[in-house]
């Protein structure tokens, strides 16, 4: 199945790219998909610096743009994951 | 309970200077050691002072109004963000209790020359200003600044008094009462809601310009209080919101915040907004040139932007927070990023709340798409969406009430009336204040707040950090269930941090970090017992429960002015039409259901909205219920 991803704010500027399409298996969760199909796609480094910043809470996962409850989230054909830095407005 | 008296407290300066604008008498009075304890500071000083001298019925533009602008004892000392300027005043746009909030140096500046608030009073006989030089207050005569805007007002003042002086003011829309003309200080920085501006407009009132000679504030344990200063810092740095806030400022957000269902489009008609993609950072990033912000604050969030291209070249300017990108971006459908810039440019430099301005701006687009208005009442403008010189032309026209600004200029609710024709199905608003850049279906607490709000649709007063952030713990934003216990923790937090005159961006970094409401409030009750030495402020239950005594302060002056229940209100678009677009496509708002839930959190009269005698009396407010029933006004 397809995923959309979009990294935005300066997530897009440690990715070089502000969004992609990944081709993952199918009923694959958030989490493995982090850490199993990101670093193919990004590099190992870059996509190091992205789950790190997760994991740390910078950046905030959201799915079809609702914060999801925790990475065992499962996907579907189609979501789209915004990578959203934990910023807020006034 | 009376607001002065005498006391002497470290951290504080012991004095409130009251300006008698009719009598051009400058009094000076010591805060009571009551109103120290039992309200802090900043919006603490500010809702009791009003609450005991603001007869209920005051015209709020009339001589009897009044204002109370205050900050903090941490204000003036190298604690973090602690020196924001407070006003609270009765709102000619809302009617009823009022609260504003602004940054830059004025208030350290007025906590230097010796003070810990001013309550302006009656009326000044012909345009005035009032030069306070440490202990020396002067009524000087404004005719000649009269009808200038922010910036040259300033050059002008401090040429007659100090070049460093720090000026609080009105421009030409607070003198032509536009009911939600703003003050501003530092050119730019607002406290921006509710019309306080008209207030100092109808008292003749042009600014108030401040020097002091020492840089001084005695404190009660300087050592612990370095330390937590010390730890203060770290927060910051550490915290995982700081790098967003310091290098976009809250522009960072435009683009986030429309994924999320907020960022409402052409008045809330909610539909997606195309080429929204302009307000991504990466976009916004190529027009900042400089870093600002306010006394004492690592976070600097303020960013200027530079336009080297297209029709306003040249321009300079304080960029336009995420409410400003909003209100003159996406619900007039503009997404001509230099447009709203100018916009801003205008609103800061004429003294006019951006947000309820583009919010007047868009509700006139939509009636001139439904033909309830037309060029005959335009001026011969095309209202067309998105088009964002006519937004900068109608920000001028309201600013200087001409033609259909003068309209506008009332606010969305009393241009609704004055249109009729069915206009107010389209004035977005929640007890007048128009309502802000966050979608209430999309966001049920944050929503819940803007509709009980006690100075209307602020998202201010209870911005809900667990829906919208997911801190300190995630909550569904779309779900109605624990809502009402959930607008009221933050609203009381808000209210808490408030007293300390902390900044709401400040709070953000630091619940962000700690991720605990509680620990941040050990941070806050740490410094003030160390500034102060007051044995209250130690405990940081305390700033729970005078957060939860304010608000209930502020509610108790609104129902005192008629406010119940139904004034708890959101329009009926935000009630019954769902959303178009993900992620909260289909919601709407359940407002009764809500607000069944909310009365009973907050322990007040489901029926009313009012406060009882029992949860006043639990948070220390006797006199409060007791006048309240003296009124007729306390529920049964
Ligand atoms: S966070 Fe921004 S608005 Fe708040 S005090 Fe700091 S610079 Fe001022």
């Amino acid at each position: 199945m397809k995923i959309y991803i979009e990294f935005l704010s300066w997530a897009s500027l440690k990715t070089g790219r502000s969004w992609m399409w990944l081709e993952v298996p199918g009923g694959i969760k958030v989490r493995d998909l982090l850490l199993k199909e990101l670093p193919n796609a990004l590099g190992q480094d870059v996509a190091k610096v992205i789950i790190d910043s997760i994991l740390n809470g910078t950046l905030v996962v959201l799915v079809n743009g609702y914060a999801i409850p925790s990475l065992d989230y499962d996907l579907n054909d189609g979501d789209k994951i915004y990578l959203q830095p934990l910023a807020a407005g006034g | 309970m009376s607001s002065t008296g005498s006391s002497k407290f470290y951290g504080y300066k012991g004095k409130i200077l009251r300006l008698d604008l009719t009598n051009k008498k400058a009094v000076k009075m010591e805060p009571s050691p009551e109103l120290v304890r039992n309200f802090i500071s900043a919006r603490g000083f500010g809702a009791k002072i009003l609450w005991d001298e603001m007869k209920p019925g005051t015209d709020p533009l009339s001589p009897e109004s009044k204002v109370v602008i205050s900050w903090s004892p941490l204000t003036g000392t190298t604690a973090q963000s602690f020196h924001r300027v407070f006003v609270v005043f009765k709102s000619p746009l809302t009617g009823g209790y009022f609260r504003s909030v602004g940054g830059g140096f004025f208030a350290a500046e007025m906590k230097f020359a010796g003070y810990d608030g001013i309550i302006i009073e009656g009326r000044a006989e012909k345009p005035t200003y009032v030069w306070i030089h440490d202990d020396e207050v002067e009524f000087r005569d404004a005719t000649h600044v009269w009808g200038m805007t922010i910036d040259g007002t300033t050059e002008f003042l401090r040429d007659e008094t100090d070049k460093e002086a720090r000026l609080l003011g009105i421009g030409p829309a607070g003198e032509r009462l536009v009911r939600f003309a703003c003050l501003v200080t530092d050119d730019y920085r607002t406290p921006g809601r509710g019309g306080g501006g008209a207030v100092w407009g109808a008292k003749n009132l042009k600014a108030i310009i401040v020097k002091a000679s020492s840089r001084e504030v005695e404190l009660f344990n300087p050592d612990a209080f370095d330390k937590l200063v010390e730890e203060q810092t770290n927060v910051y740095m550490k915290s995982p919101l700081f790098e967003s806030f310091n290098k976009f400022g809250t522009g960072g957000v435009t683009y986030n915040f429309y994924t999320l269902g907020h960022n409402p489009t052409y008045n809330f008609k909610q539909i997606e907004l195309e080429n929204i993609e302009v307000f991504k950072t990466e976009v916004q990033e190529k027009y900042i040139v400089k870093h600002t912000g306010c006394y004492g604050c690592k976070i600097s969030c303020g960013k200027k932007w530079k336009l080297t291209k297209g029709p306003y070249a040249g321009y300079v300017w304080d960029f336009p927070e995420y409410e400003t990108q909003w209100s003159f971006g996406s619900t007039c459908g503009v997404t001509n990023l230099e447009a709203i810039l100018v916009a801003n440019n205008i609103c800061d430099r004429y003294g006019v709340d951006t947000i309820s301005a583009g919010a007047a701006i868009a509700f006139a687009m939509e009636l001139y798409e439904k033909g309830i208005i037309t060029e005959k009442e335009t001026d011969g403008l095309k209202l067309r969406w998105g088009d964002g010189d006519v937004v900068i032309e109608l920000v001028r026209k309201i600013a200087l009430r001409e033609g259909i600004g003068n309209i506008l200029a009332e606010g969305t609710k009393r241009a609704a009336e004055i249109i009729g024709r069915g206009a107010e199905k389209y004035a977005m608003h929640a007890k007048a204040l128009e309502l802000p850049a966050y979608d209430p279906r999309a966001a049920k607490a944050h929503g819940l707040s803007y509709a009980t709000s006690n100075i209307g649709g602020s998202h201010m007063i209870g911005w809900n950090h667990y829906e919208i952030l997911g801190v300190p713990k995630k909550v569904d934003p779309f779900t109605t269930e624990g809502k009402g216990e959930l607008a009221k923790r933050v609203q009381d937090f808000i209210a808490g941090y408030e007293s300390a005159g902390f900044c709401a961006f400040g709070g953000l970094v630091t619940v962000g970090y700690y991720n605990d409401e509680d620990k941040m409030f050990e941070l806050i009750s740490g410094l003030l017992y160390a500034a102060t030495g007051i044995e209250e402020f130690k405990n940081p239950k305390y700033l729970w429960l005078v957060g939860e005594r304010i608000y209930n302060l502020e509610r108790a002056f609104n129902a005192r002015e008629g406010f119940t229940r139904k004034d708890d209100w959101v329009p009926e678009r935000i009630q019954k039409v769902p959303v178009p677009r993900p992620p909260a496509k289909g919601q709407i708002f359940e407002l009764d259901k809500l607000l069944d839930d909310y009365y009973k959190a907050r322990g007040w009269d489901i029926k009313t909205g009012i406060p009882t005698r029992r949860k006043l009396e639990e948070i220390g407010l006797k006199q409060v219920a007791d006048e309240l029933e003296k009124l007729g006004k306390l529920p049964s």
